[in-house]
């Protein structure tokens, strides 16, 4: 063969190939188009039933349910994926009666038994699948498969859970499925490595609510810096009051830095004012930076007149994320903290000029963003004024005041 | 007698028939090895590209976007813009940015210097107050900073910041030392996002928070497409071929310069018009080199270079979809300005870094990444441009029937448009973004018609851009005409319809109105690997 009927050769092929893949795309498409108008032809009548059900109110919504779990297995099929889609987006009586209907059907056990196949998309899909229907029976094997080899299936298993085993699920009884949830879900962050990740887990558990606070505190003394982190992270986002000694506890003692700075918030989250001493020592500047920002940001969100001195120091701290951290906390506390930072910013307190600085910065900051309360606009305006007029008497004898967009040195 | 025989006895006596043949027996074979070697390349590359794909989509119902878009704990993201001279869509551009699905996540727009309307319009549509914040100093900032502004009332999480012209990293820089949150978001300022774009981008980093550094988005051209309250509604063809080409490139360059070097752990470019980056990571490498053209590809291997040299495990994962859609050049102008700053840049930063080419210390990325893109990408355009030239002399000195050469050279296109096929495939099978069978039928010529002329171009802009460098010419950014993807989207007005201008038309009609905007700046296209053939 030549070497010109080897490259002739090479061109019909290479032009068969081009001709078989674009044919293939098209009958992808035209596959796909096909599917889409069969699924529409039958979906589509079905949909107001669907919704009928997902508002899962009176008799018509049990009949619709009822019209739904009658079709036949093609039909069926056509529509699962449009109950599925629906399934994770209601709650209440639209939610229990589509996990029956799903019941019905055999989806719910056909799942479970998918919790144990071979292809971990298929183990993880079952698991989204029974978390999505809040399906508080299989809090069990949703939990085992926290210990599944592959991470997919365990991250999946993790966010599952906080539906599965949250108050009001479908099927939860008087049985602790919250609490064995939570279990489950801390000590996923037991070892060495978390079996999912952090925020996953620490949604998960914010799912389950104050009924896992019992679990939460007690994972505060937990070996894993990781477990008692993310505790505390779920206990000032759920807002426990309860755990606020424990918190400082944490924040004075935990040997970890990250874990005392998300105590730190925490407790500013819970905004317990017994707690502004902890977070008053944890200011300290010989402790670790992180937990300073943290403790210092979390002064601000009690909201604790108690702090304003401890925050005032710190506006001319050598940390500039703590002294920005400071000079917000002072505005987050309202009318005192604002009249410190006007006064600072006026120099009528004695302050560094670091700390004149960041006080006018925020001050002016707040003002001309219009983010401030008219009566803290006020309260600015009366401390500015005050230091304009000293001002004046001392320099210019007759000066009127002026205004405080114009004290703060910018336009109004 | 024949005009190469005049050529022949008059210019060179007889000597140039005979260094075309030298060169043709020398440089045939290789070239047409290289030929078949680089496209087999892709085809693999492709084929890893699929079952990436498809591996993601099977996972599409697992995903856990609803959940992300619901957590507070989901990693808040600073979009970071950098806008020169940008009046033409910065509304609704930062509008839409504004808009997408995140529970946490601020825009911060640096106004790079610009000498047009874009920050009065910034001004006027958000209600801009400025306000005396002081920037942390985390990246070095070349350019001075004028000022910083916020909406009036914090009604929406926007900052503005201006400062003199000193290029798009300068500005990217400023934008990281203003960004609030942990996760940074580098988007082009006329780029559009699909709603989901920063969930789905940013939930790598949810998933694996320790090692996923940086995550890169894909960046599809969104020329003659529609769009709706600043999404991509119905994506369409363009008019014009030399868009259509750069459609079908995009997409072939997604698969092989992204998903399939993702599925290898060997992603070396993350495209600066959507690439999401841990900020302290960010700082830690010092953010972008001011002094690099492909500052985007610079930074991504600068990352790299640290993240090894520091012995950490590390991931930048590619996720495929959903996107960000950007406007290509409608003019062969302006395209050809580009190509020629892109592989300059490439070759910039592929010898800034050249110590990790083949160094096994670097892994993967040292021993196979590298190497090919210098083979495949650096060089790829001055062999494609000896086998043109070198072809019709062949022919011409009679060292070749010409039937042989046509028919060699139709085996090279074929074999390079089955590769684009292909790729149309992938897309076909997995995201399917455009529903209308005239543009697939568009798509599919575009993937054959582009190898007679287009890359035939593309291969001399490259080759004169990499010419530039080594003669040392300083590098300029070049005009692009632009007519603003987010039209019409203004602050107050999310659900207009606009369709996107065909750019050339376009820019016709604006200048028969006296809006011309043929002056605003070229700066926000990327190097597509493996799309530049």
């Amino acid at each position: 063969m030549t070497f010109f009927a080897v490259v002739v050769l090479g061109l019909v092929l290479v032009s068969a190939l081009v001709l078989a893949l674009a044919v293939s795309i098209a009958a992808v498409r035209g596959l796909r188009a096909r599917r889409e108008a069969h699924r529409r032809a039958v979906a589509e009548p079905l949909r107001p039933l669907l919704l009928e059900v997902a508002v899962g109110e009176g008799e018509d919504a049990e009949a619709a349910a009822d019209t739904l779990a009658a079709l036949d297995t093609a039909a069926w099929r056509t529509v699962e994926p449009a109950v599925l889609a629906v399934l994770g987006k209601v709650r209440g009586d639209g939610q229990r009666l589509l996990v029956e209907l799903l019941a019905v059907r055999g989806v719910i056990t056909r799942e479970r038994g998918r919790l144990h196949a071979r292809g971990a998309v298929r183990r993880a899909a079952a698991a989204e699948l029974l978390g999505a229907a809040a399906y508080a029976p299989a809090v069990p094997e949703l939990a085992a498969l926290l210990h599944d080899g592959d991470p997919e299936v365990r991250l999946v298993a993790a966010r599952a859970l906080g539906r599965a085993g949250a108050p009001g699920a479908v099927g939860m009884d008087a049985g602790d499925g919250v609490g064995q949830a939570a279990s489950a879900l801390l000590a996923a962050l037991a070892g060495q490595q978390p079996a999912a990740p952090p925020d996953v887990v620490a949604r998960s558990l914010m799912l389950l609510g104050a009924p896992a606070a019992g679990a939460l505190r007690a994972a505060l003394g937990a070996p894993s810096a990781l477990e008692r982190l993310t505790a505390a992270e779920v206990l000032g986002r759920l807002g426990v009051a309860a755990a606020s000694r424990d918190l400082e506890e944490i924040v004075l003692r935990d040997p970890s830095d990250v874990v005392r700075a998300r105590a730190a918030t925490a407790l500013g989250r819970i905004g317990a004012p017994l707690a502004v001493s902890a977070l008053r020592a944890a200011t300290s500047p010989t402790g670790a930076a992180a937990v300073r920002r943290a403790a210092v940001v979390a002064l601000g969100e009690v909201g604790d007149p108690v702090a304003l001195r401890c925050l005032w120091s710190l506006l001319d701290d050598g940390d500039a994320h703590v002294a920005d951290g400071a000079a917000s906390a002072l505005l987050a506390l309202g009318a005192p903290g604002v009249r410190v930072l006007a006064e600072v910013a006026s120099q009528e307190q004695d302050g560094s000029p670091g700390a004149v600085a960041r006080a006018h910065e925020v001050v002016a900051c707040a003002v001309l963003a219009e983010v401030l309360p008219p009566l803290l606009v006020d309260e600015v305006d009366r401390v500015r004024r005050a230091a304009a007029t000293r001002a004046a008497v001392v320099s210019v004898p007759g000066a009127g005041p002026a205004t405080g967009a114009e004290l703060l040195g910018v336009g109004a | 007698m024949s005009w190469v025989d005049v050529l022949q006895l008059e210019l060179l006596g007889g000597t140039v028939r005979g260094t075309v043949a030298v060169l043709v027996q020398v440089l045939a074979l290789p070239v047409l090895l290289y030929v078949l070697a680089i496209n087999s390349s892709y085809l693999v590359l492709i084929g890893l590209a699929g079952v990436d794909m498809v591996r993601y989509l099977r996972r599409e119902r697992i995903r856990g976007v609803e959940d992300a878009s619901a957590s507070p704990l989901t990693q808040s993201v600073s979009v970071v813009m950098a806008a020169y001279n940008e009046e033409a869509g910065i509304v609704g551009s930062v509008s839409a940015m504004l808009a997408l699905r995140h529970p946490r996540h601020e825009v911060v727009v640096v106004d790079d210097g610009s000498t047009d309307a874009t920050f009065a319009l910034l001004r006027e549509a958000f209600d801009l107050v400025e306000v005396p914040r002081r920037l942390p100093d985390d990246l070095p900032v070349r350019a001075r900073i004028r000022s910083v502004h916020v909406p009036r009332g914090g009604r929406s999480p926007l900052v503005v910041v201006r400062k003199d012209n000193g290029g798009r990293a300068d500005a990217t820089n400023v934008g990281v030392n203003a960004a609030r949150h942990d996760l940074v978001c580098f988007v082009d300022a006329d780029s559009v996002l699909d709603p989901d774009a920063l969930l789905t981008v940013s939930r790598p980093f949810a998933d694996d928070p320790v090692r996923v550094v940086a995550t890169a988005g894909a960046v599809r051209a969104v020329n003659g497409s529609t769009l709706v309250g600043g999404r991509v509604a119905d994506v369409r063809m363009p008019r014009g071929w030399t868009a259509r080409f750069q459609v079908v490139e995009y997409l072939r360059a997604f698969c092989v310069g992204r998903a399939g070097w993702s599925r290898m752990q060997s992603l070396i470019l993350i495209s600066g018009a959507f690439g999401m980056y841990r900020r302290d990571v960010v700082v830690e490498v010092g953010g972008m080199d001011t002094s690099c053209i492909g500052e985007d590809f610079e930074l991504t291997l600068r990352l790299h270079r640290h993240m090894r040299r520091t012995h950490r495990e590390y991931r930048v994962v590619f996720v495929p979809e959903p996107a960000s859609w950007t406007e290509v050049p409608a003019t062969r102008t302006v395209l050809a300005r580009q190509r020629r700053r892109w592989q300059r840049g490439l070759a910039e930063t592929l010898w800034r870094h050249r110590g990790m080419i083949g160094n096994p210390r670097y892994g993967r990325i040292g021993l196979v990444a590298l190497p090919y893109f210098v083979l495949f990408e650096l060089v790829a355009p001055v062999i494609e441009l000896v086998g043109v030239v070198l072809a019709p002399l062949a022919v011409a000195f009679g060292l070749v029937p010409w039937q042989a050469a046509a028919a060699l050279a139709l085996l090279c296109f074929g074999y390079a448009a089955m590769v684009t096929v292909a790729a149309l495939l992938v897309e076909e099978v997995s995201f399917h973004r455009s529903q209308r069978w005239r543009d697939l039928g568009r798509g599919l010529v575009a993937a054959v018609l582009e190898n007679f002329g287009h890359r035939q171009l593309t291969a001399l802009w490259r080759v004169q851009g990499l010419w530039s460098l080594l003669r040392g010419q300083r590098q300029v950014w070049g005009a692009m005409d632009r007519q603003g993807l987010a039209a019409g989207g203004a602050a107050s007005a999310g659900t207009d319809v606009v369709v996107l201008p065909e750019t050339r038309g376009a820019l016709r009609a604006s200048r028969a109105d006296g809006t011309d905007r043929a002056d605003r700046t070229d700066r926000t296209d990327r190097p597509l690997a493996g799309a530049g053939r």
